[in-house]
């Protein structure tokens, strides 16, 4: 027979099960670690109005000459931007990267602008146990970062990657990997690097405890270098939360920032630049989308002036959930904003302001300026293969991510011309 | 040194231990994340738990501790990876009820992660809408417009497929 909704309902009554096995849950090690975050906030608490003075006296060192930052110049390549070696035709191949043990699941979790890097991860053991792996072209390392859930986000010209990890205890912890070996980043007690650029520059969010608990909430950070200390990114005013998610080339920082003083349980998400010299950040208006103004912005990628994202606009009469959402991409040295053709979700993000991700069918996407290209799986075929994109070279010819096989995933490297 | 707080927050949750477990398994479909889960709450509970313990409710304080670090992890998107050939936890048991209870899991393991846990919160738990609405931190109207989308999700998901307990009897 058929199921209707009530009867889904009453099979939900008798969905008894219960875990494998006891909970291995630890109350001493629960009261421990929060004795330890306690003293955290106090000295954190003590030193909040040092950090303040601190970011505030950073920022302002490149304001000198100009009143308030003006947008950068319109992109300019850098030097070592690799130049197109012919018209872009949407001819693209996947190969599946090596790995250290074909066994086990494996996937790209972001890449450098040229390409040459593929940064991601191998499945352990156990659920969240993952091993860190760093693809230079066709060679392949493996990192050690003990921990659950090990994750490289970005990786930079010079093979320098940020990520998190789980940590046994104290939560989510922000490292670089250098040279193979994986360095925890300093300044914050639990927090994630998100993004790095060509400078050595490291962007994230560390948590706060919120007033409005249970909640955590964001707050931006950058890392000057992956030795120096975080410090934090202005907010737009004391009642708002944010992350710092990319960093170009030229320093300029987006994030995401949402007001929390705001009514009602969701805050819609904005995009935020801090530009080089700036002392506070801008907030963008909500882009433009099909009907009206988005309700909410989620910025997923930034590269060379690009950001690149997913809008969602509110129906009205309708709930949250029936917003429409849209892929967008805005420019913020020019203030152009266009919304994509194609509709994919933000995996990855070019210089060139190219989008790739997955639509519904999970097929992965490329979406140029003027095309939009179904990525192929091993066999050639375009759209053999469910999977994610993780990472797009500044020249559209390198994706790294995920192709599902074989009832597995595997790491992937597309490469188009 | 412990102290009487200490004591009494032990003696209060090591007895809700089993019970809060079951709750993150019944949200995350494993055991593994569900001790984290459940670990974690049992921090935050203990950071707070001078005030905590003067709560009109405690247990429904702790539970919304749970639901809401299952959402952040969810919203952070520890889950999205499918790098595993084999499924989540599932239980093994030789009872006629294994089958069903493993087609009903894996569908409510693909409701996006809001309307999961309203679903197991009102139905497994068989909490009315106001208490779901205080532990999701949300309003009871978008706890009755996320139970249907949920339920119809669900529907959509199972599809033809014929289960016992669908012409079973109320037990």
């Amino acid at each position: 027979m058929r199921i209707d909704e009530d009867r889904v309902a009453d099979l939900l009554r008798r969905l008894d099960d219960e875990p494998t096995r006891p909970p291995r849950v630890d109350l001493g090690v629960a009261i421990r670690e929060a004795r330890r975050r306690r003293r955290n906030r106090r000295v954190t608490a003590a030193g909040a109005a040092a950090l303040g003075v601190l970011a505030v006296a950073v920022l302002p060192v490149a304001l000198h000459g100009s009143e308030r930052a003006a947008p950068a110049p319109a992109a300019t390549p850098s030097a070592s931007t690799p130049s197109p070696t012919g018209p872009f035709l949407g001819e693209c191949r996947a190969t599946l990267l090596p790995v250290p043990n074909s066994d086990r699941g494996t996937e790209v979790t972001g890449g450098d602008p040229d390409g040459r890097w593929l940064v991601g991860r191998q499945s352990g053991q156990s659920p969240m146990d993952y091993r860190l792996l760093i693809w230079d072209q066709e060679q392949v390392r493996e990192v050690e970062l003990p921990g659950r859930d090990a994750q490289l986000y970005d990786v930079n010209r010079a093979g320098l990657a940020v990520g998190s990890v789980m940590a046994m205890r104290g939560g989510l912890q922000p490292r670089a990997v250098h040279d193979g070996v994986a360095v925890p980043l300093l300044g914050i007690d639990r927090g994630a690097a998100r993004a790095i650029n060509d400078a050595g520059r490291i962007v994230g969010w560390r948590f706060e405890e919120s007033a409005r608990e249970p909640f955590v909430e964001e707050r931006p950070v950058v890392w000057d270098s992956y030795q120096a200390r975080a410090v934090d990114l202005p907010l737009p005013g004391p009642e708002w939360t944010g992350s710092a998610i990319g960093i170009d080339e030229g320093g300029t920082i987006v994030g995401r920032v949402a007001d929390m003083s705001q009514p009602g349980p969701y805050q819609p998400q904005r995009l935020a630049v801090w530009r080089p010299g700036a002392s506070r950040p801008e907030v963008l208006p909500q882009p433009r989308v099909p009907g009206g103004v988005a309700s909410t912005f989620w910025p997923g990628s930034f590269a060379g002036g690009w950001v690149t994202g997913s809008a969602a606009r509110n129906l009205p009469g309708k709930p949250r959930s029936a917003a429409k959402s849209y892929p967008v991409r805005i420019n913020v040295r020019t203030g152009e904003v266009d919304v994509l053709p194609a509709a994919v979700t933000t995996g990855a993000g070019n210089g060139r302001g190219w989008m790739a991700g997955v639509p519904s069918s999970l097929i992965p996407t490329l979406v140029t300026d003027k095309t939009s290209v179904t990525l192929p799986g091993p066999d050639g075929r375009a759209g053999s293969a469910h999977g994610w994109v993780r990472s797009l070279s500044d020249d559209g010819r390198v994706l790294g991510g995920q192709l599902y096989l074989n009832k597995r995933g595997h790491a992937v490297r597309w490469t188009c011309r | 040194m412990p102290d009487a707080s200490d004591e009494e927050y032990v003696a209060y949750l090591s007895a809700r231990l089993p019970a809060l477990h079951r709750l993150a398994y019944s949200l995350c479909g494993n055991a593994d994340q569900a001790d984290d889960l459940v670990q974690e709450a049992a921090t935050r509970l203990f950071e707070r738990w001078s005030r905590a313990s003067r709560a009109d409710d405690v247990d429904a304080y702790v539970r919304a501790i749970v639901v809401r670090l299952f959402l952040d992890g969810r919203r952070r998107g520890w889950w999205r990876i499918r790098l595993f050939a084999a499924p989540p936890d599932v239980r093994r048991s030789e009872d006629r009820g294994v089958e069903e209870r493993t087609v009903l899991r894996d569908a409510l393991a693909q409701v996006p992660p809001r309307q999961r846990a309203v679903l197991v919160l009102r139905f497994l738990y068989d909490l009315p809408v106001d208490e779901v609405a205080r532990s999701l931190g949300c309003s009871a109207g978008t706890v009755k417009s996320q139970t249907s989308h949920g339920l119809a999700a669900m529907r959509r998901l199972l599809g033809d497929r014929e289960l016992a307990g669908s012409t079973g009897k109320e037990r």
